[in-house]
């Protein structure tokens, strides 16, 4: 019995009762579709993540406060840790051509009836070249207007687009809201884009001077972070102990006790974030492969009932002269042909799902080959595995007994 | 002449519950020659259709021993007797002996696609058409008569052209006009030299064969030939004009 005809027997015998057949899949599309879709929102953050990592610049370290840990306690304040005076510092170790001292905080910004809550980032005139973004109109603050503490703004082009949709940013006045007190400013500049997207986009955010920030707005003197330039890549390693050796002597910290610090390097941040999302991906893949499996048991239990329906029918081909393998083989295709069908419907409906959640929730979305082929996989062998069960339990059938069932 | 079917002390018992067991087979010894035709008689109950499964190979005795065509049955595997049943043997049943849903002719081609042989649309068409229903290899059983669907299943016994062919009361569900139809068909079958083994409790069908057994509980208590078997051909060609004018009235 050819392989081909067996195929044709089992179409035939499913679209019979189309129906059944359909709601039986259903559960092996809801189950494929949803690990493709989780696959594509994992694949996508690990691309807008990376992208957005690299595009901060070359050759940069970001030095973080860490909360310092006696065994498992942690002890000290954690964003205590780092100061102004620690980035002067570290502007004079070899090989660091840029140090720039960072403070953000989420802000709401007023202009007139409109409103935005965003990230607003104190820091210092480098900040520009070292994170690579540029002034597209306006210009940046300079060192007089941070020793100044003047009030002045720089809107990220998402910011400025929500506060002033006319595009008349320039010179208009922005309240700045913090959980601390509030304060009045002029617009300065507007960034150009980076086309981040999601959380932590670099489009939706405001500079101000680091002093207005720390003195006015904040009230507070610590630092988020301090990100450094380095002269050249290969002075990265060097650089990286000659900081932490200066950090570590401003900070008083014994030798053999952990740092109060972590410097990091975009290789690190990308392997840890990496990491996350893989992690965070790999979780949610799970789940949606949790329902593969319970449509997976659908499929055995619309298989079981269709060989009680069919034993006569069952009979009657070993009567004249079915093997037990061909009956297995023709109750196994079945099974296949109902996981498989309703994996390809699955790839498509998550392909489409996947597409909608990446317009409508504003996430980046990335359907690879791989996922569809996993997809694709997975299903075959939901159709293998719940489906020899019943038909082994066809095939085993007594041709006597078959053929007298009532 | 050789010998197609030799039973030896075949014993079947069936167990109901724990304790108690029918014996439905209490030791039947039966030789069928090569182009026999035997019709197996005998009162309900009386263990017809189980000898029939244990000759057709569906099933295995409890004891004694069954050579097909000189071969011992029940050494054989599941394997070896699904192949002698598609190759070997042609079944006729009561009734149920067609997939639902599968057209006459996909019905008759079923034992030749389990054997793997070539061209078996051809050999399915051309069996058909021995039966007399060229004109309707397309319709499912739910679209023929009865009498029609029992000519697809002789059809589908008769394609693999085995040595053996076997009928559980093939006119059981039938009236007398179909019923000789069918029996027409099966004496063809027989005067080409086929060997045949037919189950039936009327008097008059059984008259059509060459030789009739006897069952009674369990046990062979009869074995003659028939001393002048009826001709089909001609109780269907008897009746046949009396319907022609009957359909030129109407
Ligand atoms: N699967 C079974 N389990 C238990 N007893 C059975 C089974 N099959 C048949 N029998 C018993 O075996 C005996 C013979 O049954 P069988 O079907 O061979 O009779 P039969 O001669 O074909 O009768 P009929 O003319 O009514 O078809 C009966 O007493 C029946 O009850
Ligand atoms: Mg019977």
């Amino acid at each position: 019995m050819s392989l081909w005809r067996s195929v044709q027997m089992a179409w035939r015998a499913l679209s019979h009762n189309k129906g059944r057949a359909f709601l039986t899949m259903l559960g092996v599309i809801i189950g494929v579709s949803a690990v493709i879709m989780m696959l594509s929102i994992g694949a996508g953050t690990q691309l807008s993540v990376t992208s957005r990592i690299e595009g901060l610049g070359t050759n940069l370290l970001m030095v973080s406060p860490s909360r310092i840990r006696e065994g498992n306690i942690a002890t000290g304040n954690a964003s205590g840790s780092l100061t102004i005076a620690d980035a002067d510092a570290l502007r004079e170790v070899a090989g660091v051509a840029m140090s720039v001292p960072i403070t953000s905080r989420g802000c709401q910004l007023i202009a007139g009836s409109l409103n935005t809550n965003s990230q607003v980032i104190g820091t210092t005139v480098d900040y520009p070249a070292t994170l690579n973004v540029s002034v597209e109109q306006g210009i940046f603050f300079n060192q007089n207007e941070i020793d100044r503490w003047d009030k002045v703004i720089v809107l990220g082009p998402t910011v400025a687009e929500t506060l002033f949709p006319d595009g008349s940013a320039l010179g208009k006045t922005v309240q700045v809201v913090s959980n601390q007190t509030k304060g009045f400013f002029r617009v300065i500049g507007i960034l150009a884009s980076k086309g981040g997207s999601g959380f932590n986009n670099q489009d939706d955010q405001a500079i101000i001077p680091i002093t207005t920030a720390q003195k006015l707005i904040f009230g507070s003197k610590t630092l988020s972070g301090i990100d450094l330039q380095v002269t050249s890549s290969d002075q990265m390693d060097q650089v990286t102990t000659l900081a932490t050796d200066t950090l570590r002597r401003r900070h008083n910290i014994a030798t053999g006790k952990t740092s109060d610090f972590t410097i990091l390097n975009q290789e690190e941040m990308l392997g840890t974030l990496s990491s996350v999302i893989g992690t965070f991906t790999t979780l949610l893949a799970g789940i949606a492969g949790i329902s593969l499996l319970v449509g997976g048991i659908g499929i055995m239990n619309i298989m079981l009932v269709s060989v009680s329906e069919r034993t006569r029918e069952i009979g009657l081909r070993k009567a004249i002269g079915a093997r037990s393998s061909t009956i297995t083989t023709q109750f196994l295709v079945e099974a296949i042909m109902l996981s498989v069908v309703g994996g390809a419907l699955g790839i498509v409906l998550g392909y489409v799902g996947s597409t909608l959640i990446g317009w409508l929730g504003g996430l980046t979305t990335l359907v690879d080959t791989n996922s569809v082929l996993l997809g694709f996989i997975f299903s075959l062998a939901v159709g293998v595995f719940f489906g020899y069960y019943p038909a082994r339990r066809a095939a085993s059938l007594n041709p006597i007994d078959a053929l007298r069932y009532e | 002449m050789s010998t197609v079917i030799e039973t030896c002390q075949l014993v079947k018992k069936y167990k109901l519950g724990a304790a108690t067991e029918v014996s439905a087979l209490r030791g039947i010894d039966l030789q069928v020659e090569e182009g026999e035709f035997v019709a197996i008689m005998g009162p309900s109950g009386s263990g017809k259709s189980t000898l029939m499964n244990i000759i057709g190979c569906l099933d295995v005795p409890t004891s004694g021993t069954y050579r097909l065509s000189g071969s011992e049955v029940s050494r054989m595997s599941s394997n070896q007797l699904a192949d002698l049943r598609a190759g070997k043997i042609g079944f006729i049943f009561q009734s149920f002996n067609l997939l639902p849903r599968t057209t006459a002719l996909e019905n008759v081609e079923l034992p030749l696609n389990y054997q793997g042989v070539p061209n078996a649309r051809k050999r399915a068409e051309e069996a058909l058409e021995w039966v007399g229903l060229s004109d309707r290899l397309h319709h499912r059983p739910n679209e023929l008569s009865i009498g029609q669907q029992q000519r697809v299943a002789i059809a589908r016994a008769l394609v693999t052209h085995p040595s053996l062919i076997l009928a559980d009361e093939p006119t059981g569900n039938l009236d007398t006009r179909a019923s000789q139809e069918i029996m027409s068909l099966l004496q063809t079958v027989h005067r080409q030299g086929g060997t045949l083994v037919l189950i039936t409790h009327e008097m008059e069908i059984g008259q059509h064969a060459q030789r009739v057994v006897r069952l009674r509980d369990g046990l062979l208590v009869f074995d003659e030939s028939v001393a002048d078997p009826l001709d089909a051909r001609k109780l269907v060609a008897a009746a046949t004009p009396q319907e022609q004018t009957h359909v030129a009235v109407a």
